[in-house]
């Protein structure tokens, strides 16, 4: 029988030519999207920025799949404490009264009381390897997720990273067509500085000056091309170009 | 064609006339003697681009505002898209595609005067 290897996470080359041209590296992606994944926010129906994008990516991943809903194999030792610590948290989003990440952090209480009696079958370990340098920190949050769905991290983490596309993105916004790609508008937020450290100095080469300039002359050179896939295809090729360049 | 317009010269477009003694109608005329999908397509990298930057700019940030028949425009951009490629393929001089980009624009032109022309006697 075929096995899956988990451990080895795959990152698109899509994904690290738009992480490239946004000049962010995947650990900091990948961290901010596991850091932004909750129980609570999977349960809250209000919208809070970036939390919400990034627990509905994992929600239509899950969904994609198709699974039968089945039990957790991982929580079936704790199953009554399971329930009442998610009724405790279902509680918490019904509250009217207290601001989101209040509640958030009083729910950490609850994840964490799941997260300590269930058994770890899927994300044994809180450190994940991104390569032999790079480690991610799953939050018990992620970590409950993981076990609650029976998935790996590593195919959440796949998951986002394959439905991020620039050039698609930047297709349908100049074509203005609506972008239903919800974890490629968290990848936009983080691109553009959301939960960073914004504080360092960006640093340009003359090849990455002359990049961004072609990159604006190329959106309105390709007003031409009205169709998205084709135009999608031409800004690939472009900003494969450049990551090539820039990996040379 | 000729036409008289009138226009509006903003302070630093015509101090700038003033300093350079440039006429604002010659400056006008030269900005929009470079205004060419064909001459732009056919030679991306020449020095007569930037008026038709400038125009695609327009386009796209107007876009909500410009009245086109967008079906029209599709088909017409193709092929105007897909004539200049396979011409500047063959030749790397860019002179039969701009001679073949204008024939699509005259097209276009031709087809989008007969469907205003429709509109209003269908509702005559």
């Amino acid at each position: 029988m075929k096995k899956t290897n988990h451990h080895l996470i795959t990152v698109p080359l899509e994904f690290k030519v738009a992480c490239t041209i946004y000049k962010v590296t995947v650990q900091e992606v990948l961290q901010v999207f596991i850091d932004h994944v909750t129980l609570y926010d999977s349960i809250c129906l209000d919208y809070s920025e970036g939390f919400y994008e990034a627990t509905r990516t994992i929600f239509d991943f899950i969904i994609a799949k198709q699974r039968k809903p089945r039990q957790s194999r991982s929580l079936s030792a704790c199953r009554d404490m399971a329930v009442n610590c998610t009724k405790k948290i279902i509680a918490l989003t019904k509250k009217k009264t207290g601001e989101h990440y209040e509640k958030r952090k009083e729910s950490q209480l609850y994840v964490t009381s799941i997260y300590m009696m269930m058994e770890h079958h899927y994300a044994p370990t809180d450190l994940i390897y991104l390569d032999e340098n790079t480690t991610l920190q799953l939050s018990k949050d992620f970590c409950v997720i993981c076990e609650l769905n029976s998935c790996y991290p590593e195919e959440f983490l796949e998951d986002f990273m394959g439905r991020v596309s620039l050039a698609d993105c930047h297709a349908r916004q100049a074509l203005k067509i609506k972008n239903p790609n919800i974890a490629m508008c968290l990848f936009m937020k983080i691109a553009n500085g959301f939960a960073r450290d914004n504080s360092k100095m960006l640093q340009l080469t003359e090849l990455e000056l002359d990049f961004y300039q072609r990159m604006e002359e190329m959106r309105l050179e390709l007003y031409i091309i009205r169709n998205l896939q084709q135009r999608t295809a031409a800004l690939q090729d472009f900003y494969l170009s450049h990551y090539q360049q820039m990996n040379a | 064609m000729k036409t008289s317009i009138q226009l509006d010269l903003p302070e630093d477009f015509s101090t700038l006339c003033t300093i350079y003694q440039i006429k604002p109608e010659t400056f006008v005329q030269s900005f929009i003697n470079q205004v060419s999908f064909p001459c732009f397509y056919s030679n991306p990298t020449s020095n007569d681009r930037w008026a038709t930057y400038f125009f695609l700019n327009f386009l796209d940030a107007e876009e909500e505002h410009t009245e086109v028949n967008r079906e029209l425009e599709e088909h017409y951009l193709n092929l105007f898209n897909k004539n200049l490629m396979q011409l500047l393929a063959q030749n790397e001089n860019g002179t039969d595609a701009e001679a073949a980009g204008r024939k699509v624009m005259e097209q276009w032109l031709k087809a989008i005067l007969a469907e205003r022309a429709k509109y209003i006697t269908d509702y005559l």
